[in-house]
């Protein structure tokens, strides 16, 4: 239906001829629809999709809003109800006041105000939003990918394992090198943020939280109570060029590498690592042993863990309980 | 475009039943996946997250099942995961910026992760505690800064409820704007009474 006999709007000229938009998520048309249809989702924008053909269907199985704004000789209008009922041209708007500004956007004729501009002004009228004509695809969910986490203490194994029930977390403590142990959360309960427990077995000596996944890998250094250094490799960080170098002077430091200061700069700064990748290079540079860091899971890390002759295993206990057997381990050790 | 919505998925009666028990009337709404309501706004023009939680704390005492208290505006949004076992907040902010320092920020990063954890745990559902650690609205060089409504989408779709709901309140106007939206009236105080009389 021409809402004007005799206006012709031409859309041709960069906007297309159709806009078919629904007041529906791609997610939830994924959900109620089918993946098959989300496919025709061409952009997202604040709860509204537009889609590649008319909508009625999807809207009805979304239970959602849904218009098509068509153009042939002038701009048609037509807006399917999620009860089934359809209304064609001011009378599709049900946005109080929608109808008459329709009226206004259809019938306004001048040569500056252009197709682009009237077609944004129908949707305006509509509550659909404008950003719609401008493809942009729906951003997927991110997929998380599990991460296993574990804390180097720069202490002998005696000394880690007495600290080690302070994280609050049931954990394998494992020796790596004389001066250099590793607490590794088993399972048990919940574990504590990695950065949380390197704060609290961080006294006098460093404690490096480290942890990787499919998607990114990361360190942050603890000196005592503070925060000393911190890279990933991956997802995004605020990482700088002064920051690897921070970093990398501070990793050589503390694991007395002073030789390989600038490796591990230049492998901070690497951005074509794979997470696992980035982690073995890493452990290779800090000269600990190989013990499955960046590649095994956190389920396999615990495991392998109650392998290792000497590892301490540490329950999680709270409050005056962990710090009663903290006290009563370090006089033993 | 403000957001106070309830979302859950117990049934859209046992719901219905929960806000008609309660001091605060609003909208029911059935839908395919989950059940919405939209509470009437509080008598006071400003009000906090406190004072506009109560109704829906009210609903999830009732119906036993846990909930998601959606709230935002232009500034902030927030997802207040209610659960019979209590309830957990998850906020963010339009302009949030994030610690400069890589170590501040990786540090914040985990703290982060390890409440969401938490909050999907009192959700009952812990295995999706790393999906809703990545609901961030970072600003992230090169790409488009997630707006906060689509952020409560994304919780919402995370957590099995319907995503429609944000962009939905009542403080703004009368109209609920949902499909089928049913109207359910708080009881009136005289009729509580009774039915309280009546149970002694």
């Amino acid at each position: 239906m021409d809402l004007r006999p005799g206006l012709s709007v031409d859309l041709r000229a960069g906007l297309g001829v159709e806009l078919f938009a629904v007041r529906a998520t791609a997610h939830r048309i994924a959900t109620l629809a089918g993946p098959e249809a989300a496919t025709g989702v061409i952009a997202e924008h604040d709860g509204w999709s537009r889609l590649r053909r008319d909508p009625r269907e999807i809207g009805a199985v979304t239970r959602s809003a849904a218009y098509a704004l068509i153009h042939q000789s002038g701009v048609r209008i037509t807006g399917y109800h999620p009860d089934g009922s359809v209304a064609e041209g001011p009378g599709a708007a049900t946005m109080a006041g929608g109808a008459a500004l329709l009226r206004q956007v259809l019938a306004h004729d001048e040569p500056r105000y252009t197709p682009a501009a009237r077609l944004a002004d129908v949707c305006r009228a509509l509550g659909v939003p404008p950003e719609l004509l401008v493809d942009r695809p729906p951003r997927r969910l991110p997929i998380p990918a599990p991460r296993t986490a574990v804390v180097l203490v720069g202490l002998d194994l005696a000394a880690a394992a007495a600290d080690a029930v302070l994280t609050r977390q049931s954990s394998w403590t494992v020796p790596l090198t004389p001066q250099w142990s590793m607490q590794v959360w088993d399972g048990a309960g919940r574990a504590a943020p990695g950065t949380s427990a390197a704060y609290v077995l961080a006294g006098r000596n460093p404690a490096v939280a480290l942890w990787w996944s499919a998607r990114e890998a990361g360190l942050v250094v603890v000196h005592g109570s503070k925060l000393v250094a911190g890279h990933q490799w991956g997802d995004w960080a605020p990482i700088t060029p002064e920051s690897t170098a921070a970093a990398g002077r501070v990793l050589a430091a503390d694991f007395a590498v002073p030789d390989q200061a600038l490796s591990l700069t230049a492998l901070l700064r690497r951005r074509d690592l794979a997470p696992a990748q980035a982690v073995a290079s890493l452990v290779a540079l800090l000269r600990l042993p190989d013990a499955g860091l960046g590649r095994l899971s956190a389920s396999a890390l615990a495991s392998w863990s109650a392998t290792v002759p000497g590892a301490v295993r540490t329950p999680q206990l709270s409050g005056l309980a962990a710090i009663r057997h903290a006290v009563r381990e370090a006089r033993e050790a | 475009m403000s957001t106070y919505a309830l979302v859950t998925n117990a049934a859209a009666e046992a719901v219905a039943d929960a806000v008609q028990a309660g001091k605060t009337g609003g909208f029911v709404v059935a839908d395919p996946l989950g059940t919405i309501v939209l509470f009437d706004p509080p008598g006071r023009a400003y009000s906090s997250t406190d004072r506009l939680a109560r109704p829906a704390r009210g609903v999830v005492e009732r119906t036993r099942t846990p909930a998601v208290l959606l709230i935002s505006d232009e500034i902030m949004a927030e997802a207040l995961v209610l659960s019979p076992g209590g309830e957990l907040s998850l906020q963010w902010v339009a302009d949030w910026d994030p610690p400069a320092e890589p170590a501040r920020y990786l540090a914040d990063r985990q703290e982060w992760d390890s409440y969401c954890a938490e909050v999907a745990e009192l959700y009952e559902r812990p295995e999706l505690g790393p999906a809703l650690a990545m609901v961030r609205n970072d600003p992230v060089p090169g790409e488009e800064r997630t707006a906060l409504s689509d952020l409560l989408r994304r919780v919402c779709a995370i957590l099995g409820l319907p995503d429609n709901a944000v962009g939905r309140s009542l403080l703004d106007g009368d109209e609920p704007g949902l499909y089928d939206a049913r109207r359910v009236e708080a009881e009136p105080p005289n009729r509580r009474w009774q039915r309280l009389f009546a149970r002694t």
